[in-house]
């Protein structure tokens, strides 16, 4: 898809068109608010909630930025008010902030390259684990589980529950450290 | 200490860690280079590996759930009256129930959170509030489930470091019989059931402390404690007063307000970043302090040695055999450890101090 028909004129857009722009940002600024407050259900809440502010009131915004740069911005500032608001502590936005790296949007979520290379290396990492702990990881992940839950559902132990979760993580860990160990230099 | 605790880390980060458990990740995180570093990189990994079923987030599902919303923004006016009405009906039945629900409900019940931080550790915790709260070894810091709704409340034992978040509510300390009131400042309070003495440092803004104040009488009394200020309380050492925990009963001797000079701040903060300083106190009051730290235990059998003053500061020392070896460097003193067991006597050179 190309970044233009999203960068133009939105508020010229008409229904069919906004689809297209909807579909095309949905998914990624789910996953910017996600960095956010680590929280699915909200991420997809606030990226939902911008893409329908954006399409109300696109007779009335003008843009000094692209389109597509109002958006994340717009998802920031919501996830940095609900942060405010309810209070979290998160210390990777601390560190973010600290670092003055906040407003960057990493380069898997803007560039298709990146972000299939990305998918390519967590597929193969995942792939590889033991099944049990795959599983256990899968239903952590995307089930949104509870250990307790997945521990009485196999009927295993909960500290194997969380030993199968961290030993998951932690091969995810190393095997995007590369790319990881980048962000985090840069950072440093 | 310095091992990384991966099996905590990883459920804070995905979100299956319990109050303590998050606590303690964010103390692990916020102390150790080591820690923050891991878990920077672990929240990062389970952010990414979303991309593995990145389908989850279901773009088709959100686009008709807008589809919907929007349509029905779009119905007439009378329509909204419609849900107008609706919601007015139900808001009143909601009014009514809750009316009834408060008028006939038995008692409130409190659940309450309880914080223990174990001797030879430090907890740094966030109250609903906003407030920071940094914890020593060896104390407890209570409140109850309705903490921040018209009140803000806490009850400690033993030392605890407070910023308090602004806010019209006061928020109030509880400690030893002493109440300790603020809006919005920064203090110290050291109030340890089993030591002889009660304290309260100010650092910004002002507090007020209610309760026994007076060497000679027992009427409550309020004293006002101001920035760079800290107020002192010492009790009799009689036996009384150890089985007696309640400090009612103890016998207060000495009561002073003192200003402190930004240099001596850290005598009273410094533990809260891992910094012991001792200005000119005795080796009971030393050996108190150290217990809690290193969570061992100190026994000084000779009364010299017990009133002996030292001054010196240790900087993230994990160990104490290391703080007693630089004890022993300026002062005459011998000591043996045998598991947590430490006793400390007179060097071979020993010569009784002029006090």
């Amino acid at each position: 898809m190309n970044d233009n028909t999203s960068d133009t004129n939105i508020w010229n857009v008409d229904a069919k068109e906004f689809e297209v722009v909807f579909k095309f940002h949905y998914v990624k600024l789910t996953l910017y608010a996600n960095r956010f407050l680590n929280d699915i259900d909200i991420s997809k809440e606030i990226a939902s909630d911008s893409l329908t502010f954006l399409w109300e009131k696109r007779e009335s915004l003008s843009f000094t930025t692209s389109v597509t740069a109002y958006l994340y911005k717009m998802v920031q500032n919501k996830c940095m008010n609900r942060i405010k608001h309810k209070r979290i502590e998160n210390e990777y936005v601390n560190y973010m902030i600290r670092n003055k790296l906040i407003d960057e949007i990493p380069e898997h979520d803007t560039n298709p390259y990146h972000e299939k290379e990305l998918a390519e290396q967590i597929r193969q990492a995942i792939d590889t684990l033991p099944e049990k702990c795959k599983l256990v990881f899968e239903m952590s992940r995307f089930e949104y589980l509870k250990n307790k839950e997945i521990a009485e559902r196999l009927n295993i132990s909960q500290n194997t529950v969380e030993r199968h979760i961290t030993i998951a993580l932690e091969k995810l860990r190393k095997s995007l450290g590369y790319t990881i160990g980048i962000i985090l230099s840069m950072l440093m | 200490m310095k091992e990384i605790d991966k099996v905590l880390i990883t459920k804070y980060v995905t979100r299956q860690a319990n109050e303590e458990e998050i606590a303690m990740a964010k103390y692990l995180i916020s102390s150790s280079k080591v820690h923050e570093e891991f878990y920077l990189q672990l929240y990062e990994t389970w952010q990414r590996s979303i991309y593995y079923k990145i389908g989850f987030i279901d773009s088709e599902q959100a686009y008709s759930d807008f589809l919907d919303k929007s349509t029905v923004r779009k119905m007439g006016t009378i329509f909204r009256l419609k849900y107008l009405t609706i919601a007015a009906s139900f808001l009143i039945i909601c009014g009514v129930a809750f009316y009834f629900y408060k008028a006939y409900r038995p008692d409130k019940v409190h659940t309450i959170t309880e914080i223990n931080v174990p001797k030879g550790a430090m907890r740094k915790i966030v109250l609903p509030d906003g407030t920071k709260v940094t914890i020593n070894a060896g104390s407890t810091l209570k409140f109850e489930s309705d903490f921040g709704k018209g009140t803000r409340t806490v009850h400690l034992n033993g030392e605890a470091y407070f910023d308090i978040s602004k806010s019209k509510i006061p928020f109030i300390v509880n400690a030893n019989n002493y109440t300790i009131r603020d809006i919005g400042t920064i203090f110290n309070v050291k109030a340890y059931p089993d030591d002889l003495s009660f304290e309260t440092m100010v650092i910004e803004g002002e507090v007020q402390v209610e309760g026994k104040l007076s060497i000679d009488s027992d009427k409550s009394q309020m004293i006002s404690v101001k920035q760079q200020q800290v107020l002192k309380l010492n009790y009799s050492s009689s036996l009384n007063h150890v089985i007696q925990p309640d400090k009612d009963f103890s016998e207060i001797i000495e009561v002073k307000v003192q200003k402190i000079s930004p240099a001596q701040v850290e005598v009273y903060t410094g533990w809260t970043e891992d910094l012991l300083v001792f200005e000119g106190i005795t080796f009971q009051e030393i050996t108190r302090i150290m217990e809690r730290r290193y969570d061992v235990e100190i026994i000084v059998d000779n009364s010299e040695v017990k009133n002996l003053k030292y001054t010196g500061s240790f900087k993230n020392i994990d160990d104490i055999d290391k703080a007693l070896k630089i004890m022993k460097e300026t002062t005459d003193i011998a000591y043996e450890k045998q598991g947590r067991i430490i006793k400390i006597r007179k060097g071979i050179n020993f010569k009784s101090q002029s006090l």
